[in-house]
């Protein structure tokens, strides 16, 4: 089950971006996203320029680049909010298609539309893998503390992350118990369409309300251990002298590369 | 704390096989007789009902001395959790006092009564309820206000009493059950607390790691009250047992005496090992 395989994010290492501080890994990531977005429409060399970056990136956090690839390739279905574009703007015709009653014409600047969104969502989301798989996610939880991020959406964060597993393998085994009583046996086995939607139903309900009484005894466990309303923590790590430099250049470089996608 | 307690575990163990069982089925309570010390644990009279009118304790008198370590036992539904879950607070409201070394349970000692209590749940995934095993076991230190060394201290000592050490940057959900169990007792042990409340810490282990928790749970110094349909644990682990059927102490003395009478397991739904 894929939801499973969410904790298996992280890979082990101890190249430079894996020693790197959380938060400096954190905010220069956020900075490339915001760069890759803020990038103007067909601006090659700028983007270009961007990939440079997160290749350097991989090969400085020693992760395969296969893996990046083939993780990134989360980002592609998105895309396809984007296709709409090829015909939507105004621009030389390239070809058109018929689709259902009319002929749609797409245009060589909705294509450098679609391209653009294309590219800079893949960078993003590039940059997000590489992040994850250098940094474990506790640590990411706790940069988020350290960059003070109000602490009950961290709290909510960090639960959801311990919580998903364990609601993910009861999901699981519901599932199972209802395949081990799905005999086929004769062509009416199964049930019409409202029926099964109605066992469907019934699961997601149970699965509700398992998890709210979860919530009532990990509150219990809580307060067992002296809970009193407020979210405390541990202080964080601080940032070292290499952290600093890291983010130096990393935003030195997103700067002139918009500064110059944007003067020329 | 916990070196004061140690000393104290032989002559508490001898004091408790010594001391007379009052006849609880009048309902007399068996008062700990540990000189001019406060019992760790003393129940009087506790009654509660679940919302819904459901009565789960009908007047349940118990003391334990500092110490000792008594078994909880009988059916399902007779009111085990529900015992457990008044040591520390969590429940409360119904009739009766519940006192923790001297201290009654009350709404302004709640802060020192959950670090004098660690109270373990049955299911270890409720327990854990923080991404790292560090996190789990420093969350209890944390809220007593401690500081940071001594919160990081307190973590390691902890997994080191469940040998756990090296387990402290884990993830939770990524530990075995025998592992969650353990690192959920290290959780209420960085308090340092004086009583130890076990929900079912047995269930579902396999033998192995069943035989390393009663060989864990025998090494701690801390009075313990452990609810447990698990007899083997109750016969290797327990020297005193307390029957409870439908919310009222029916049977307490020596487990040793409990065990031999048949009739009295069977009446409650219980079976010698």
């Amino acid at each position: 089950m894929s939801l499973l395989a969410l904790d298996q994010r992280f890979q082990e290492g101890s190249s430079l971006l894996h020693r790197m501080e959380a938060r400096a890994k954190l905010l220069t990531a956020l900075a490339f996203i915001f760069a890759a977005t803020l990038t103007p429409t067909a601006r090659w060399e700028v983007l270009g320029g961007l990939a440079v970056i997160l290749a350097a990136a991989v090969a400085l956090s020693g992760i395969s680049p296969l893996l990046v690839l083939r993780r990134s390739a989360l980002a592609l279905p998105f895309v396809l909010a984007a296709v709409p574009l090829l015909f939507t703007r105004e621009g030389h015709a390239l070809f058109s298609v018929p689709i259902l009653a009319w002929r749609w014409t797409a245009t060589d600047a909705g294509l450098e539309a679609v391209l653009t969104i294309l590219l800079k969502s893949w960078l993003s989301v590039s940059a997000a893998v590489v992040l994850t798989a250098t940094t474990p996610a506790a640590d990411l939880l706790r940069a988020l503390r350290g960059l003070h991020v109000p602490r009950v959406i961290v709290a909510t964060v960090s639960f959801m992350y311990r919580y998903i597993f364990v609601i993910g393998e009861e999901a699981q085994r519901l599932m199972r118990a209802r395949q081990c009583r799905s005999a086929v046996v004769g062509r009416d086995s199964g049930g019409n369409l409202r029926w099964r939607a109605r066992v469907l139903g019934n699961m997601v309900g149970s699965l509700f309300i398992r998890s709210y009484e979860r919530a009532e005894r990990i509150y219990d466990a809580m307060c067992a251990r002296g809970y009193n309303g407020e979210l405390k923590s541990l202080a964080v790590t601080s940032l070292r002298r290499v952290d600093y430099a890291a983010l130096a250049v990393t935003f030195g470089l997103l700067t002139a590369l918009e500064t110059y996608a944007r003067l020329s | 704390m916990l070196d004061y307690l140690k000393a104290e575990v032989d002559t508490v163990d001898t004091a408790v096989a010594a001391q007379p069982r009052a006849e609880t089925e009048t309902g007399v309570a068996p008062t700990a007789r540990v000189a001019d010390r406060p019992a760790a644990v003393e129940v009087r009279g506790l009654r509660y009902s679940y919302p819904g009118g459901f009565p789960a304790l009908r007047g349940v008198d118990l003391a334990l001395a500092p110490g000792e370590k008594a078994a909880v036992v009988g059916p399902n539904g007779a009111g085990k959790s529900t015992l457990l879950l008044h040591l520390n607070g969590i429940l409360r409201g119904g009739e009766g006092e519940v006192r923790i070394a001297g201290l009654p349970v009350s709404q302004e000692n709640l802060g020192h009564i959950r670090a004098l209590v660690g109270l373990v749940f049955q299911n270890p995934d409720d327990q854990l309820f923080s991404p790292t095993v560090f996190e789990d076991v420093a969350y209890g230190p944390l809220y007593m206000g401690l500081e940071e060394s001594q919160v990081r201290q307190r973590v390691d000592e902890a997994l080191a009493a469940v040998h756990m050490e090296g387990y402290a940057a884990r993830m939770s959900h990524r530990l075995s059950l025998g592992e969650r169990k353990r690192v959920a007792i290290a959780t209420v042990l960085a308090m340092e607390p004086a009583v130890l409340a076990l929900d079912e810490p047995s269930s579902g282990l396999d033998p192995r790691s069943r035989r390393a928790l009663i060989r864990l749970l025998r090494e701690l110094p801390q009075a313990m009250l452990v609810a447990t349909h698990d007899m083997h644990l109750v016969r290797d682990l327990l020297p005193r047992t307390v029957i409870l059927d439908a919310g009222l102490v029916v049977a307490d003395g020596p487990t040793s005496e409990m065990l031999r009478d048949i009739h009295l397991l069977e009446e409650h739904g219980l079976e010698a090992p």
